[in-house]
């Protein structure tokens, strides 16, 4: 009975340290600042807590930190969403509402703008521990690369 | 007497047409005439006094504090603009909120909501127009749809759209005022549909539908059109594509028309 308390006990301490320990995580801000600095983000803006709610309907209090950027112009469909959700439901909840803009991003461009619509196909929103993101642009690919480096 | 009666209802009958005419000739020079206007009057698509509200002193932001602007892509640019010039710490068209969605049409706002429409989200959930007004407690209503109408739809079936979708908004939203906005033009070097006689023509009909309805007219199209009623390059910011979409100067002078055009505004 001893031994397999000891076994069991030693399982859940190997389960843990694969667990990874601590999750890694990402400052948002920073990244970013890494993507302006490495990419041309000059035709796009920074959208403010306010923005949030009313264009992607995310609430302030599931939110622990983002990098929210826009395209300026209507004809384009960049657009560059990072967030960190307080809990695992928060982020479940920013999950939704990014997966519902993604949609309409698809359904707008469909008819109308054929080269953002493909810009928009290749993209997809992705979940990270209580990270989500959205990131739409020709260099999508790359900037996601820099987005995942940037954990630690 | 008898030759004087003869020669005077002779002369009446004969002036009947031109007094018929008269006032149509001068429907646009004649802002609130009830006389509905006719494309066909207008070589050139273009008018020479902007139809509906006059010009006023500049309102001030707060005015626009319960306004929401409903629109396509071309609304949707004017919402990028002013919201950039809000999260650089500037006041731009008070709290004005923003239904816009690219593609959107008076024809497929009538559609139901579904996975696949193009219906515009309030705060992250998409919904019919009516809704969202409602939900917003809207109480000034600015339109412009009509681009993706025209060209689909025709002329009077778009304008029929535009009625059934404003009725449904008074329906839940019966505090609100409409304002109709003018569809804008589309520059000289577009020559795919819709064409600019073709917005002008329909613009036109949806100001006989605002003077009708008892709606107010805002024909921002007015100061984006040449003399040739073309949109200035200037305000294009898809020259090479569309041609239809603005510039932040493009978008500048529909705010300062909007401004200058308000309801109850005075000079």
């Amino acid at each position: 009975m001893k031994k397999l308390a000891a076994l069991a006990l030693a399982a859940c301490l190997l389960l843990a340290g694969c667990a990874g320990g601590p999750a890694k995580s990402a400052d948002l801000s920073a990244v970013q600042a890494a993507l302006s600095a490495q990419y041309d983000l000059s035709g796009m803006m920074a959208l403010s807590e306010d923005d949030l709610l009313d264009m992607y309907g995310v609430k302030t209090e599931d939110v622990k930190q983002y990098a929210a950027l826009i395209a300026k112009t209507s004809t384009s469909a960049d657009e560059i969403l990072l967030f960190e959700g307080r809990d695992a439901d928060a982020a479940a909840r920013i999950k939704a509402q990014l997966d519902k803009r993604y949609q309409a991003k698809l359904n707008e461009a469909k008819d109308y703008l054929p080269d953002e619509y493909a810009k928009i196909s290749a993209c997809k929103v992705e979940t990270s521990g209580n990270y989500v993101s959205l990131i739409v642009s020709a260099d999508a690919q790359a900037m996601k690369k820099l987005y995942q480096d940037s954990f630690k | 007497m008898k030759r004087f009666a003869i020669l005077l209802l002779a002369c009446a009958i004969a002036l009947i047409p031109a007094l018929a005419a008269a006032p149509r000739a001068l429907a646009d020079d004649q802002v609130g005439s009830f006389l509905p206007l006719d494309p066909a009057d207008y070589p050139k698509p273009v008018t020479h006094r902007p139809l509906g509200l006059a010009e006023g002193d500049p309102v001030a932001d707060k005015y626009f504090n319960d306004a929401v602007f409903i629109g396509d892509s071309i609304t949707l640019k004017l919402q990028r603009y002013v919201t950039a010039r809000r999260n650089d710490g500037g006041s731009c068209l008070g709290r004005a909120k923003f239904l816009t969605a690219g593609s959107l049409g008076s024809g497929n706002a009538l559609w139901d909501v579904s996975s696949e429409s193009v219906h515009p989200s309030y705060q992250g959930e998409k919904m019919r127009i009516e809704k969202a007004v409602e939900l917003m407690d809207a109480q000034k209503v600015y339109i412009m749809l009509g681009m993706n109408d025209v060209a689909y739809y025709g002329i009077e079936e778009s304008i029929e759209n535009m009625k059934k979708l404003v009725a449904l908004i008074l329906e839940r939203q019966p505090s609100a005022e409409i304002f109709i906005q003018s569809a804008t033009p589309r520059i000289a070097a577009s020559h795919s549909k819709p064409t600019n006689r073709m917005l002008f023509d329909y613009d036109l009909l949806l100001y006989n539908a605002c003077v009708e309805n008892g709606w107010n007219f805002v024909d921002v199209a007015y100061v984006m059109r040449d003399e040739n009623g073309c949109l200035f390059d200037a305000y294009c910011s898809d020259p090479e594509d569309m041609g239809m979409h603005f510039t932040d100067e493009g978008c500048e002078a529909w705010i300062d028309y909007l401004t200058t055009h308000a309801k109850g505004a005075s000079k």
